[in-house]
């Protein structure tokens, strides 16, 4: 038994055939012109055979019929699958030559375009362009010429009864077997729905801008209305305050005389009580200020500002203390006018809490300030009085250079006018003191050179903060916001 | 009313000063501060702003100019009863009679606010009440030494403004 080649390549046909009783097989390939195997046909015997010349020309005849055959009914098979396909499919899905005629137009096609097949078959594609986008066609079969696809495509296009439809168009080249260019597809999707549903997020998003900005117009006004009322409370309560340090003083004044030291000094404390609280009442209308507005954060050459100040406030001239700055520039970021009250401040109060007829001896210097979070230059306060430990008069909020806020100085007893970063800092007045004091302020190094805006308390808050109490005043280096070295010291 | 004796008198003319101040404390505090200073200037205050309208104007009990002379220079608060600081300002630059007087807003009141409207209002200075007696007196001090030695266009003898010529030599226009 000779084996053909078919059954080494399958080989449980043998088995099978021979099962069957099948005891010869003649074949011939199935050829196609380009001379490609479609398949094979075989003639099966149930007894052993030898095919004369005859058998094998009518098996040849055969074997040519049944490769036109598959030739023909093959590829239709496939091509009716893809026609189902094309049919079935809710886009449009058309076809166009190479001059842009369409050739194929689908189910999909004539729902959304409204027009028939036989309507619009060798009609251009620019039928269904409106005017405003003529040129779109041209510009897209150029791109086709190239090979390129041009996919999702959004653009309008018009029907039958003149809507205009908002569509994604995909183009796709189609090549022959040799990659020649021989015409396109075309996808239409209508994207109407997408569109709209595009516009309405753009009106929600402007709804939703509006809203904010209605409501933080109220919070501005409530804000607003709030400042009023304190500064009609603070006016009010200064009133009374204003009545019991006068007269008190001229009680003092006038009728000295006639009062026994005791009675004076009662007097004394009634004044002395209605100046400190005078102090607390005004400061809260700086407080205020601070809370209302958002204040501009610029670089401020910190050396310049000192000795400034040094220059013109009276209090703080070469006769009156010694004053050394220790640097010739340092810029920070910081509110400059904010800044220049505060340095008033700790200067003021270094001048003024000095034991009598001693000359107050001043440095100021400053240091940088590695922190967990960032580089901060920092200067630091903290004062101590004599016979008691206080915490600190006034002190700074610190920030990081990530997140660049002002420094503002918090006083509970400062004079003119010094704004609280939190109630919560607030501290006790210091007596005055004949050791050394050592006032500091953080501020942060300029991280870029643009302005910045800055919102008040409930971000500083989120910065390092000082917590100064008298426990943690005595422990000296404890925590490593406190390590840096103070900018004021007093000797 | 007031009169207190002064070592030097720097006009011409009979000078009177109207306090317009409703808090009766606070109004003792100023009585004492001119009263420190020696002035031959009457002092007359008055309660509040609807009053001091009617002594302008020479209403009701102030008719008569002999006892409630013209002022030549007003201190007034801002928060009063009835009709406030502000309402005097404007009734003052309503009247050109009163153009020349000189008129200082004290207040206990920092609102800028308050101090823009002050000098929207024509207020010739805005200064806040201090708290002790001590500045107190210094700031009246200076308020009346520096206002008492200005001039005015033509007065009578009372002080009161001459209505005047409304053009100036040169052919000027004056309001």
């Amino acid at each position: 038994m000779t084996l053909s080649p078919l059954f080494l390549a399958e080989p449980r046909a043998l088995q099978l055939k021979l099962a069957a009783g099948v005891w010869a097989v003649v074949c011939a390939p199935l050829l196609n012109r380009a001379d490609e195997v479609l398949g094979v046909l075989s003639i099966h015997f149930a007894a052993p055979h030898r095919p004369n010349d005859r058998d094998l020309r009518l098996l040849d005849l055969l074997a040519l019929q049944a490769a036109d055959y598959l030739e023909r009914k093959g590829p239709k098979e496939a091509q009716a699958r893809l026609a189902a396909i094309v049919e079935g499919s809710e886009d449009a899905i058309l076809t166009k030559t190479l001059d842009g005629n369409i050739r194929s137009w689908n189910a999909g096609a004539e729902r959304i375009f409204g027009y028939q097949a036989e309507e619009v078959i060798g009609q251009p594609v620019t039928l269904f362009v409106p005017p405003e986008r003529a040129d779109e066609e041209i510009q897209i079969l150029e791109r086709l010429r190239r090979g390129e696809s041009v996919a999702h495509y959004e653009t309008m296009r018009v029907t039958k009864d003149g809507r205009k439809l908002d569509v994604s168009l995909t183009n796709s080249p189609v090549k022959d077997r040799h990659g020649r260019f021989v015409g396109s597809s075309r996808i239409v999707r209508d994207i109407g729905e997408l569109v709209r549903a595009r516009q309405v997020l753009v009106r929600s998003r402007e709804d939703l801008e509006r809203l904010v900005e209605e409501r933080t117009a109220k919070l501005r006004e409530a804000l607003a209305d709030l400042e009023h009322m304190s500064y009609s409370m603070i006016h009010d309560m200064r009133a009374p305050l204003r009545t019991m340090a006068s007269f008190a003083t001229l009680v003092e004044e006038k009728y000295a005389a006639s009062l026994p030291p005791e009675g004076l000094d009662y007097f004394r404390r009634i004044r002395e009580a209605a100046n400190r609280l005078d102090r607390l009442v005004t400061g809260a209308i700086n407080y205020n200020q601070v809370v209302r507005h958002d204040l501009a954060v610029t670089p401020v050459e910190v050396g310049k500002l000192l000795r400034g100040m040094i220059e013109t406030y009276p209090n703080v001239q070469p006769a009156v203390a010694d004053i050394n700055i220790e640097f010739n520039e340092l810029v920070v970021l910081g509110n400059e006018s904010l800044l220049t009250q505060c340095f008033g401040n700790l200067l003021g109060n270094a001048v003024k809490f000095v034991a009598p007829g001693v000359k107050p001896h001043i440095r100021v210097w400053a240091e940088s300030l590695q922190s967990l979070k960032s580089k901060v230059q920092s200067q630091q306060t903290e004062e101590d009085a004599v016979g008691h430990v206080t915490p600190s008069k006034q002190h700074a909020s610190g920030a990081s250079a990530l997140n660049p806020q002002p420094s503002t100085i918090g006083s509970a007893s400062g004079s003119k006018t010094t704004a609280s970063a939190s109630p919560k800092r607030r501290t006790k007045e210091s007596s005055p003191c004949s050791s050394a004091c050592t006032g500091k302020v953080n501020l942060p190094a300029p991280a870029s050179a643009s302005p910045l805006s800055v919102k008040p308390p409930s971000a500083w808050a989120a910065g390092p903060v000082w917590n100064l109490n008298p426990a943690q005043e005595a422990d000296s280096g404890s925590s490593c916001l406190r390590r840096p070295r103070p900018i004021i010291e007093r000797s | 009313m007031f009169h207190f004796t002064g070592a030097h008198a720097m006009k011409t003319y009979q000078t009177a000063i109207l306090v317009v101040e409703d808090d009766a404390n606070d109004q003792e505090l100023i009585k004492v501060a001119f009263g420190g200073l020696g002035l031959t200037s009457a002092v007359h205050f008055v309660n509040d702003g609807r009053e001091a309208i009617a002594y302008l104007m020479g209403d009701g009990k102030y008719s008569e100019p002999t006892e409630y002379p013209y002022p030549s220079f007003i201190i007034t608060d801002l928060k009063m009863p009835r009709a406030s600081g502000f309402e005097v300002l404007e009734h003052l630059k309503a009247n050109p009679a009163f153009a020349i007087i000189p008129t200082v807003v004290l207040t206990a009141s920092t609102d800028p606010d308050d101090i823009k409207k002050s000098y929207a209002l024509g207020a010739s200075s805005y200064h806040v009440k201090p708290h002790t007696l001590a500045e107190l007196s210094s700031l009246i001090k200076v308020l009346h030494d520096y206002w008492m030695i200005c001039e005015v266009p033509e007065v009578n003898a009372a002080g009161k403004q001459l209505p005047t010529d409304p053009k100036g030599k040169l052919g000027e226009k004056f309001p």
